[in-house]
């Protein structure tokens, strides 16, 4: 097979479903671009700011292409290519762009609230208190692990202490990305920069920062970066979002969107082939097709954490609804695709045989730059940039991650109406994001990697969760729910059956007596507990969506 | 087709940045980005080509860099057209080609003539780009690194010699200079373009009309300085590129803006200029009367340019107009009630006169006659009233200031009054202040004339049995002047107070049916008012209705030095003549031209004895004098006359007098209607000795006579 033939296939069946589902959608749902949005109504230059288009399309892009689309497909390719790219498809088009848009419309339509708070409105506090406490362990998780991601890459030295350029070039590149965001964000909230001259001059900030960023590298321990790190996220998850977070996002998403770019004229020019064979069979390495691709595949296909952003950060800042379906669907169907070209960069690297022991980005790097150097580009250099671009997939989304998780503690205070005692404390910004971020980086130095294996299970069961929410949000408000009663359901079979197994493994484990407890107990607990969590919000949910209770409109 | 390929031309080099009409500035910067955009898509271009070759000839760091390069002046080029300075962008271009132009010095490249022709062109870019004084820094640093650079060994990795060094330096130099020689001179000739358009500038500046020129989108390009005075804009750049209905809605109601804005949107769907009246307030001191003109501009292929505004205050035109009818209207209510003034005593009198020809005996005769007298000295009345109110509205009104007794001529005025007072029951008090001088100077006749008005209207408005007061105080006393208060105070009917103001005024007066009830031209307070005032004083009126009214007013008179030193003698008329004098014996010559005129005047002369030789005009006149002089003892000549009229007899007799040598000039009088003060002394001039106003008061022409022929 052929990757240039792949890809062909795989952008004609994205834009076609853009155009097709995801219109149909928007058309059903109803869209009123007369209406005011929340980033209108609620405006307070904080959380809620009204932002041009662009701007919220690269923040969203940037926040939820972490890892996972480039990570996901190059795992699952153990599969064989063919599975894996259906259920890229497929799961796209059909689970997660929908499951995105849902989410965004959802928090649009009722004052761009998360969906915990849609939870409570529709199935009670409860409910909204298990879905919050289920999106801030979940985000824990993953700036812990993401944290620890990023501090690798920036590490200057490996572990016999050598240098390592790549690495450092990146490092100060990402952070002079932080400083010039900080001006660009400026720029376009004070000086009012149209779109071409904020784009214009975001481009230009990036090639300078490349560039300044390869010709002085910054060789600093990984230990130390991982300080810089939470101090950063921190702070991003403290100020005005249009500080920092907005700008920055919007700033590597040029980058992100160069490096999609030159992945995918790299895979036309080059036409690489597919070495891995379409299907290996049901089990590959221990692992079951069912659940195990639909949970390893999770970024380019469906994600419960794209809910997070969508309802955290995009539902806040669009500034028209007609917005909605471009920034929700459109970035899930680009990010797809990012894990389309990853599947193929993973499927020519294998005639040469994997490199054994190296990670998912350092493959796709190695793919992506093996790609460009075919076209003339220094190997270094290309390899150094496409670091860069994968290490931002990375960062862009922790500072997502770090204030999502925030705002989750914070609402999870906020039920009440007295301010005072410890809620108020709890309430406020720094104390939530110390309570955020503190146990994230006491996971990362602890290692995550022990419980790293649930993440996949955590993040399509929120995925599930959040799809209940918006059926019980759209059944309530009278609009039509077949297209997201399909995923729910199948979504929560994949999860449950999922943690099942991973409880059954641990079982087995005990029971042949090589049972660790400090690091298989840790999982078990944290696999029950996401359990229960999510049945709790589950049932709950489930028993107000199967009321006979006439539709209630709220708008 | 030409004019839509240069349109998309145009707006693919520019961008939206730059539409609809344009000002000077405007083209000047459209201009340079023009050549910008071509000038540097050339040369980004070109980099990318160099940086392609050097990349496929194994110089893949420097062919990137260039690549870089050529992709980020591209780009950049695309920040000219937003919303940013121009600077901004400009600066960034200029400072990523310096950069380039900066490295292929540094980095020895085969084409070895290339890399110099960038750095010689990078003046004359930077300069346009940035203008004269901000574009020299780029260019000077850059010729310094290339100084630095080909002088410092090892510096840079082209090994020039000394000579070539100064050969290329200089010819850098030499472009440099030629570019901002172009630029300087490009600057005076923008001057003098300036200049011309300053006639432009003024029509904007000097209009008094408001001027407003919109672009195709309707905002502001140009507008007149009053415009900007008027809505209290101190620097134009506030409102300009500003959409009118912005600036319009800081002075019109949201519904207002939406139908003026509907007309002007009508006007350009239609292609048709449109005007309007409306009455706004745009800031200039309250409601102002516009008439809107809003003209749509097409250019050549008729496509809509702009528009061109124009609010024309009509204010002042629409009140003139307004004041004009009022005029006018008051003018037809004055020849109406003149109509009927005139008729009432002509009634009287062509009535009268029929009751006396028809009437046998004496006594009723007699009793017609006095009645047509009384009515014809009400006549003459009314028409010396319209006479000194023609004068006034032509301002021709004079006063004659002289020396009299302030008490006495009171004394008179209230004298003749004494027969209407005691007709009407009425009682007449006249209260003097010792303390005003006694005698001063002013115009007596004419003061005399506001005081008789006064009481003539008080005795009028009066009923039966009222009472009138006559009250003259000093109000002030200086060494040589003097201010007199005179009110005339009576029990009448009173003036209502809204219509106090206006009994002043020509032809009102205070209830139409008033001159129904009372008679009167409603002449009398306006001339006095003109009086007092000529007399540097004021009138005013304090009335309420039914009680009664007070009229005051104020007159400066003058006080003599040494008093009656320069008394006037035409004072003695109040001397009744108690009886008629004997002329018998004299010789009067009589110059008129018509019969009855001569008839009357015989008659009247005939109980005093006098011979009368009559002359019907000039010539005749001095003909019979010149015939015979010394043979006439009086002349009374009229003005008036075919063929030589009065003055020219008069003149005539006066040199034949002189060159016959006679021994004493005989007296002229002057025996006309024209009664005006320079008429007089037209007479005089002409050397007569007098004059008698027609109609002719008997005791006036005896006065004369005695005078004269005693």
């Amino acid at each position: 097979m052929n990757g240039l033939l792949l890809l062909i296939i795989s952008a004609a069946v994205l834009v076609l479903a853009y155009f097709l589902y995801g219109r149909f959608l928007a058309k059903t749902w109803g869209i009123d671009p007369s209406r005011k949005t929340p980033a209108h109504e609620l405006e307070d230059g904080m959380e809620y700011v009204p932002t041009s288009p662009a701007v919220v399309f690269g923040h969203e892009f940037a926040s939820i292409a972490g890892a996972g689309p480039i990570n996901g497909p190059i795992i699952a390719a153990m599969f064989g290519w063919l599975p894996a790219l259906l259920w890229l498809l497929g799961g796209s088009v059909f689970f997660g762009a929908v499951h995105d848009f849902a989410a965004l419309y959802t928090s649009v339509k009722n004052r761009g609230e998360s969906i915990g708070y849609v939870i409570e409105r529709y199935a009670g506090r409860a409910g909204k208190r298990f879905f919050l406490l289920f999106v801030w362990l979940f985000s824990i998780l993953i700036a812990a692990a993401f944290a620890d991601i990023v501090a690798g890459t920036f590490a200057g030295f490996d572990a016999r202490g050598a240098e390592i350029p790549t690495n450092a070039s990146v490092a100060s590149t990402s952070s002079l990305f932080i400083a010039a965001a900080v001006g660009l964000g400026f720029l376009i909230r004070k000086r009012k920069a149209s779109d071409l001259a904020s784009g214009i001059i975001a481009v230009d900030l990036l090639i300078v920062c490349i560039v300044l960023g390869i010709f002085f590298p910054v060789f600093i321990s990984k230990t130390v970066w991982l300080y810089l790190v939470f101090g950063y996220i921190f702070t991003a998850s403290v100020v005005p979002v249009w500080a920092l977070g907005q700008p920055r996002n919007y700033l590597n998403s040029f980058l992100l969107i160069a490096m999609v770019l030159a992945a995918f004229i790299g895979v036309v020019c080059t036409a690489p082939e597919i070495a891995i064979p379409a299907f290996t069979g049901f089990e590959s390495g221990g692992a079951y097709l069912f659940p195990s691709l639909f949970i390893t595949i999770a970024c380019g296909a469906i994600s419960g954490f794209h809910s997070l952003v969508a309802t955290g950060a995009a539902s806040k800042q669009i500034s028209s609804e007609r917005h909605m379906l471009p920034i929700s669907y459109g970035a899930m169907l680009v990010e797809t695709l990012v894990a389309v070209l990853a599947l193929i960069a993973v499927g020519s690297l294998a005639g040469n045989g994997l490199p054994r022991g190296t990670t998912p980005p350092v493959i796709f790097a190695t793919a992506v730059s093996g790609f460009l150097h075919q076209l003339g580009l220094p190997n270094q250099i290309s390899f150094t940039i496409v670091s860069l671009a994968v290490s931002s997939f990375v960062l862009t989304t922790l500072d997502t991650v770090a204030r999502l998780g925030r705002l989750a503690f914070q609402e999870l205070f906020s039920t009440g109406e007295k301010t005072g005692g410890a809620a108020g404390i709890f309430r406020s910004k720094a104390a939530a994001s110390v309570c955020t971020l503190l146990p994230a980086y006491l996971l990362a130095i602890m290692g995550y990697q022990n419980i790293w294996a649930l993440f996949g299970a955590a993040n399509q069961l929120l995925a599930a969760l959040t799809l209940i929410a918006c059926t019980l949000f759209f059944k309530k408000t009278g609009r039509r729910i077949f297209m997201l009663l399909a995923p729910t359901v199948i979504m929560l079979a994949v999860t449950y059956s999922s943690l099942v197994l991973a409880i059954w493994k641990k079982f087995r484990l005990f029971q042949s007596g090589s049972f660790n407890p400090a690091v298989d107990g840790l999982q078990t607990g944290i696999a029950a507990l996401l359990l229960v969590l999510g049945i709790l919000v589950a049932v709950s949910c489930t028993a107000k969506l199967l009321e006979k209770s006439r539709a209630v409109s709220v708008e | 087709m030409t004019t839509m390929f240069k349109d998309f031309a145009l707006s693919l080099l520019t961008g939206s940045k730059y539409t609809g009409m344009q000002d000077e500035k405007d083209m000047d910067a459209i201009l340079r980005l023009v050549v910008l955009n071509i000038t540097y898509t050339i040369a980004s271009v070109l980099i990318i080509g160099l940086g392609v070759s050097d990349m496929k000839g194994g110089n893949v760091d420097r062919g990137l860099l260039q690549l870089i390069i050529g992709f980020s002046i591209f780009l950049n080029l695309l920040l000219l057209r937003t919303e940013l300075p121009f600077m901004v962008g400009g600066l960034i271009v200029t400072a990523i080609f310096g950069g380039f132009c900066a490295v292929s010095i540094f980095t020895k490249s085969e084409l070895h003539g290339f890399g110099s022709l960038w750095i010689f062109s990078y003046p004359l870019m930077s300069i346009f780009t940035l203008g004269l004084p901000a574009g020299l820094v780029p260019a000077l640093l850059l010729l310094a690194a290339s100084i630095a650079g080909t002088c410092v060994p090892g510096l840079s990795k082209f090994t020039y010699t000394v000579p070539e060094a100064i050969l290329i330096n200089g010819l850098y130099f030499f472009v440099l200079a030629l570019t901002v020689i172009y630029e300087y001179a490009r600057s005076i000739k923008d001057h003098w373009l300036s200049r011309q358009d300053s006639y432009m500038n003024m029509v904007f500046a000097n209009s008094p009309d408001i001027i407003l020129l919109l672009d195709k989108h309707g905002c502001l390009v140009y507008c007149a300085d009053v415009f900007l005075r008027q809505a209290r804009v101190n620097d134009f750049n506030e409102i300009r590129k500003k959409n009118y209905r912005e600036v319009f809605s800081r002075f019109t109601s949201p519904e207002r803006l939406t139908e003026i804005i509907n007309l002007f949107q009508t006007s350009r769907d239609e292609k048709n200029p449109v005007m309007f009246e409306r009455v706004m307030d745009i800031g200039g001191g309250g409601q102002r009367h516009y008439e809107i003109h809003f003209t749509p501009m097409h250019n050549e292929a008729d496509i809509f340019q702009g528009a061109f505004v124009l609010f024309h205050d009509m204010t002042e035109i629409i009140s003139a107009k307004e004041r004009t009818e009022q005029a006018s209207r008051a003018k037809s209510n004055f020849l109406a009630t003149m109509s009927h003034e005139i008729r009432t005593p002509m009634n009287a009198i062509i009535g009268m006169t029929a009751i006396a020809k028809s009437a046998g005996e004496t006594e009723k005769k007699e009793y017609c006659l006095d009645k047509i007298g009384e009515a014809s000295t009400h006549l003459l009345g009314i028409i010396n009233d319209i006479l000194d109110m023609s004068k006034i509205e032509e301002n021709k009104l004079e006063l004659s200031p002289a020396e009299f007794e302030c008490e006495a001529m009171m004394r008179r005025v209230v004298n003749i009054f004494e027969f209407r007072i005691a007709e009407k029951n009425q009682t007449l008090r006249f209260v003097f202040d010792p303390a005003i001088p006694p005698r001063i100077i002013a115009d007596e006749q004419r003061l005399a004339q506001v005081i008789t008005n006064l009481i003539g209207n008080a005795v009028k408005f009066t009923p039966d049995g009222g009472e009138i007061i006559l009250d003259a105080r000093l109000e002030a006393l200086e060494k040589k002047s003097c201010v007199l208060e005179v009110a005339v105070h009576d029990t009448g009917i009173g003036i209502a107070r809204e219509k106090q103001a206006s009994v002043f005024e020509s032809f009102v007066q205070e209830d139409s049916s008033i001159s129904r009830q009372y008679g009167g031209t409603g002449l009398g307070l306006a001339i006095s008012k003109t009086i007092v005032e000529m007399m540097r004083g004021g009138i005013r009126v304090e009335s309420e209705p039914g009680r009664g009214s007070s009229f005051i007013f104020t007159v400066q008179a003058g006080i003599p030095e040494r008093p009656g030193e320069n008394a006037v003698s035409g004072e003695t008329e109040a001397e009744e003549v108690e009886e008629l004098p004997d002329f018998s014996g004299k010789r009067i010559l009589l110059a008129e031209d018509v019969d009855i005129n001569r008839e009357i005047v015989a008659a009247l002369l005939e109980p005093l004895g006098v011979e009368i030789t009559e002359a019907e005009n000039g010539q005749a006149a001095f003909d019979t004098f010149s015939a015979n002089p010394g043979g006439f003892d009086l002349v009374f000549m009229d003005i008036h006359m075919p063929g030589m009229d009065g003055y020219e007899a008069a003149r005539r007799i006066r040199e034949f007098e002189a060159s016959a040598r006679s021994e004493r000039a005989v007296p002229i009088i002057a025996m006309t209607a024209n009664v005006f003060r320079e008429d007089v002394e037209r007479c005089l001039a002409a050397g007569m000795d007098g004059h008698v106003g027609k109609p002719l008061d008997f005791g006036a022409v005896i006065k004369i006579l005695l005078r004269h022929l005693e």
